[in-house]
């Protein structure tokens, strides 16, 4: 069972790309891109591990050590790694210390570790490092910053749409994705769009009412 | 009056973990004060005595007050709630309070955060500290100012004279002093009427770090030389580990190290991805074992159980002798499926150990027995264990934390360094403990008019009630553990709320469960409300009554009675006679039905009546619940856009299990270990739901975590049968048991 179903998981992994949320074209990053590079001395202890590599791979003894070039959250960066498939979320989490993108289910089935790769909304535990090549990656954290907050994570809070929070980076970006190809979209739309997405809080009724309100720009 | 040693200024000098929240003017936002590590050592003592104020609250010289909670934030918005409720008894400004929770250093062992208890236990305790501090602080004051307490006014967290005079503040008090107080069941409590801040829909003050990133739950936490762990679980439940092959892993970069020890195997690597390559790759050899009992046959195996003891939970009368007399009987068996937790992020704890002494942080809901539960396991002293809460993903009950945190002590403790450990999905849905399978038999016999005469339930549970879930680490490690079943007091709610003249319940405790059981959200309650409520509306039925007004008929209880009578209201309830219902169940494959259900928590709490709108579509056997109507009265309500957030989390989480969720296993282990094996509800299928809270300020304020979940499985089974004429006792209420149903009618 537990062969079977990694076997499964790295055969997913090895021929994925992405797994586009909607079928839309590019789209330029959100212009508040970069905010997660403001280091606010409260946080200062989240970016130690810095964003040029693994500090704690031994390349000497242990085979093969990458150096893969990066655009996260608009700007250029690099990180080391042994396995260049890795998947994307491990290099955000643990290398540039992003905590948007979250862990759910590794398998693509869940939503929480979304990010945008030009403009798309993508499941970043199945997406290999080296798939992503000079695509511009925005996380959570790019999307909008505190001082400059995004107007679905404005509507987010407005509706007071969490109870854990942990899916609700899945929420924002997959919906912040599908927001700038439809305008005007209706309910039902909007929650096909979240289809993919899981809560168990049950905080879908909240969510839809914030993806509603950053739609109608209120 | 207030004592001087040891004072707060040196004791937050002595820890680390204090340092942000106070060294920032306003207090720092939830999930972002917690970045550093812990050094017990330098902690002087602060009492966590229950019965003292300063184990509760500290003001420091600006008049900053800081809670300590031994009530933890699941996702509930409790953190807010009980901010609220120091803010109005203080009297201090909501922006002047932060809070510590769950730290079993610092925070009172107010129990577990659990059975919708922390408002209601835990947030009334706060509530006592801060009216004892509050008349302690005006005394203080009267003697500074010069003046009677009874001329003082505090207005946010200042005093001053109603004769005029300067104000001062809280701090110039108290500050860097402690309380030195027993908390005062005397002290007066502000009245109701006077409240600004309880009652009021206060925004969560962690929502915004949560929606921008900046939350750092406890899977964002990283600690100096932090390495990554993963643990191999075993093919089968009950396997042995026969041998370890560690030369499989040994090409994977960063392996630090293969930890073995009795049955518990894990792999520690420098990077996470390391340790995941390496779990997946590491080779091990097991014994087989097949207990489990066949899935299809899971109800011949519950009644097969031997039966430990029996727990009369009501006995009014003589039910049996009166079923015997009645001039009509019905009987029906309900069953309900072995549910998982399913949080959305999987486990996770950091552990590390520095001169012995081991600090772990984690999401438990019950931080401090987890202390007790690894200081047991590692043979240690209690004191030299500290857990830390951190906001983890939702936890609807005792899902698999405590057994991450294990996994974590043990793999750091093996390295010495500290160690992460998050669960992969599979853990998640594989070894966390499960709701147990619980199945009723019901007997009740009406009289030639239709009124209840008589009414007998048997349940079949586990025995067992709340306690310590046995830690995995621990019991495949052969450490030290606390033995004996803990599937939470699933018996409540067995007993019922209405007032016929003969009932009896029972509760057969069953001597084992197919898995390790757990508590998740209304656990018992739920099942035994889904089974009580179903069989009411088919005994209303039977005396072709309107349910609701059937239920009116036997409720003897006022609350209870204004929560359906509002519910009339709010859901547009009309009756119907059994001539419309045929009529309206013989048109079109699709066929809409709505169903009632009332429960009084535990029979003692939180009153919530629903209704439930469905469409069922009798070809494909599909349940659509379109709509839920709640009313709810849960006493004195703190923060209603919290209550409102719980009440819509519980209608939809608890569609999901009624419609979908059913752990699915062979005879070795778990099969359902994903979503696509154990789907829940998503956004396309979620009912609507509109809200109708009773408040009642001058009561005692009731939980709301759970109770309005308990209503949903019957509310719908209701509906079901309006609208198809077919009942459906057994949850979940797939579309293969809809089609059979259908085809029996
Ligand atoms: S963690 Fe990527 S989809 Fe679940
Ligand atoms: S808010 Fe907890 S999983 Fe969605």
């Amino acid at each position: 069972m537990k062969k079977s179903r990694w076997a499964a998981a790295s055969a997913i992994l090895r021929s994925t790309l992405a797994i586009p949320s909607s079928s839309c074209s590019l789209s330029p990053p959100h212009p508040s891109i970069g905010g997660w590079l403001k280091v606010q001395p409260m946080q200062m202890g989240r970016f130690e591990m810095g964003v040029q590599s693994f500090p704690f791979l031994k390349p000497d003894k242990e085979g093969p050590v990458k150096t893969i070039p990066l655009h996260v959250n608009g700007r250029a960066t690099r990180v080391t790694v042994d396995d260049p498939d890795m998947p994307l979320l491990y290099t955000l989490r643990d290398n540039l210390g992003l905590h948007g993108p979250r862990f759910g289910c590794g398998l693509g089935q869940c939503g929480s570790c979304t990010v945008h790769i030009d403009g798309e909304a993508v499941r970043s535990c199945i997406t290999p490092l080296s798939a992503v090549g000079k695509k511009k990656i925005v996380t959570l954290e790019g999307l909008g910053a505190p001082d400059k907050l995004h107007a679905l994570q404005k509507a987010f809070i407005t509706e007071q749409a969490a109870q854990c929070g942990y899916c609700i980076n899945g929420m924002i970006m997959e919906a912040a994705a599908f927001l700038a190809h439809n305008q005007n979209p209706s309910e039902a739309q909007i929650k096909r769009a979240l289809a993919h997405n899981l809560c168990r809080c049950g905080t879908h009724l909240r969510i839809v009412r914030a993806v509603k309100r950053a739609a109608a720009g209120v | 009056m207030f004592s001087d040693k040891p004072s707060r200024r040196d004791f937050l000098k002595g820890t680390g973990i204090l340092v942000v929240s106070f060294s920032f003017p306003l207090p720092s936002p939830p999930g972002t004060a917690r970045a550093q590590s812990a050094d017990l050592s330098a902690t002087p003592a602060k009492t966590v005595a229950l019965d003292e104020v300063d184990a509760y609250l500290a003001i420091d010289s600006s008049g900053r007050v800081t809670l300590y909670s031994g009530k933890v934030e699941l996702g509930t918005g409790v953190r807010t709630a009980l901010t609220q409720i120091v803010a109005e008894e203080l009297d201090v400004p909501l922006t002047r309070i932060g809070v510590i929770e769950g730290d079993s250093a610092l925070t009172p062992a107010q129990g577990k955060t659990w059975g919708s208890l922390t408002i209601q236990a835990g947030g009334v305790q706060i509530r006592q500290a801060a009216a004892t501090a509050r008349q302690a602080l005006l005394q203080e004051a009267g003697k500074q100012l010069g003046a009677p307490v009874s001329d003082l006014i505090v207005e946010q967290g200042t005093v001053r004279p109603r004769s005029g005079g300067k104000p001062k503040t809280y701090g110039d008090f108290i500050g860097g002093k402690n309380f030195s107080l027993k908390l005062d069941k005397q002290a007066p409590l502000k009245d109701p009427a006077n409240y600004r801040i309880v009652g009021q829909p206060v925004p969560r003050n962690d929502i915004p770090p949560k929606v921008t990133g900046q939350f750092t739950y406890v899977h964002d936490f990283k600690l100096p030389g932090m390495l990554h762990g993963r643990v191999l679980r075993p093919p089968a439940i009950g396997a042995n580990l026969q041998s370890v092959d560690e030369n499989s892993v040994k090409d994977i970069p960063g392996v630090v190290k293969v930890v073995r020890q009795g049955n518990f195997v894990g792999v520690v690597a420098e990077s996470e991805w390391g340790a995941i390559r390496a779990v997946q790759k590491l080779k091990a050899s097991w014994s087989t074992w097949e207990g489990l009992p066949e899935q299809s046959k899971l109800w011949e195996y519950v009644r097969a159980t031997k039966i430990n003891k029996d727990d009369v939970t009501s006995n009014i009368g003589n039910a049996e002798q009166a079923l015997e007399q009645a001039s009509k009987r019905i009987s029906a068996t309900y069953d309900f499926a072995i549910h998982t937790h399913g949080s959305i992020g999987p486990s996770c704890a950091v552990a590390e150990f520095k001169d012995g002494k081991l600090t772990c942080w984690s999401a438990s809901q019950a931080p401090h027995d987890l202390r007790l539960q690894l200081a047991a396991m590692l043979s240690m002293k209690d004191s030299d264990a500290r857990v830390i809460y951190m906001d983890g993903s939702g936890c609807y009950g005792r899902n698999g934390h405590e057994d991450a945190a294990a996994d974590a002590a043990l793999l750091a403790r093996a390295v010495d360094r500290p160690v992460r450990v998050q669960w992969m999905r599979e853990d998640e849905h594989g070894c966390d403990p499960k709701g147990p399978p619980t199945l009723m038999d019901l007997q009740a016999g009406l009289d030639a008019s239709g009124s209840v005469v008589a009414w007998y339930s048997q349940l079949y549970v586990p025995e067992g009630g709340g306690g310590n879930v046995r830690l995995l680490a621990a019991e495949a490690a052969g450490l030290p553990f606390e033995k004996g079943m803990f599937p939470g007091n699933i018996i409540n709610n067995s007993a019922i709320p209405y007032a016929f003249p003969h009932v009896r319940t029972v509760a057969h405790r069953l001597a084992e469960t197919p898995f390790r059981p757990s508590w998740i959200r209304a656990p018992g309650r739920m099942q035994n409300t889904f089974c009580n409520e179903a069989f009411l509306d088919e005994l209303a039925a039977a005396a072709d009554a309107d349910p609701l007004e059937f239920r009116l008929r036997y409720l003897n209880d006022p609350r209870g009675t204004e929560v359906l009578k509002r519910l009339v209201h709010l859901a547009q309830w009309q009756g119907r006679s059994p001539a419309e219902r045929s009529a309206k169940q013989a048109t079109g494959e699709i066929s809409s039905g709505r169903g009632i259900t009332y429960v009084k928590y535990e029979l003692a709490r939180t009153y919530v009546g629903a209704v439930a709108d469905v469409e069922v579509n009798r070809t494909r056997g599909e349940i659509r619940v379109k709509h839920f109507a709640i009313v709810q009265d849960c006493g004195q309500i703190i923060n209603p856009d919290g209550v409102r957030n719980q009440i819509e989390g519980n209608v939809l989480q608890t569609v999901s299990r009624t419609l979908k969720e059913e752990l699915t296993f062979d005879r070795s282990r778990v099969t359902s270990l994903d979503w696509g094996s154990y789907p829940i509800l998503t956004f396309p299928d979620i009912p609507d739901v509109d809200i109708d809270l009773i408040d009642r300020p001058t009561e005692k304020p009731w939980g709301v975590g759970e109770p309005s979940s308990a209503v949903v499985p019957s509310a719908i089974a209701n509906a079901v049968f309006d609208a198809v004429g077919v009942r459906l006792r057994s949850v979940p209420f797939t579309p293969a048991k809809v089609r059979a149903a259908l085809q029996k009618a």
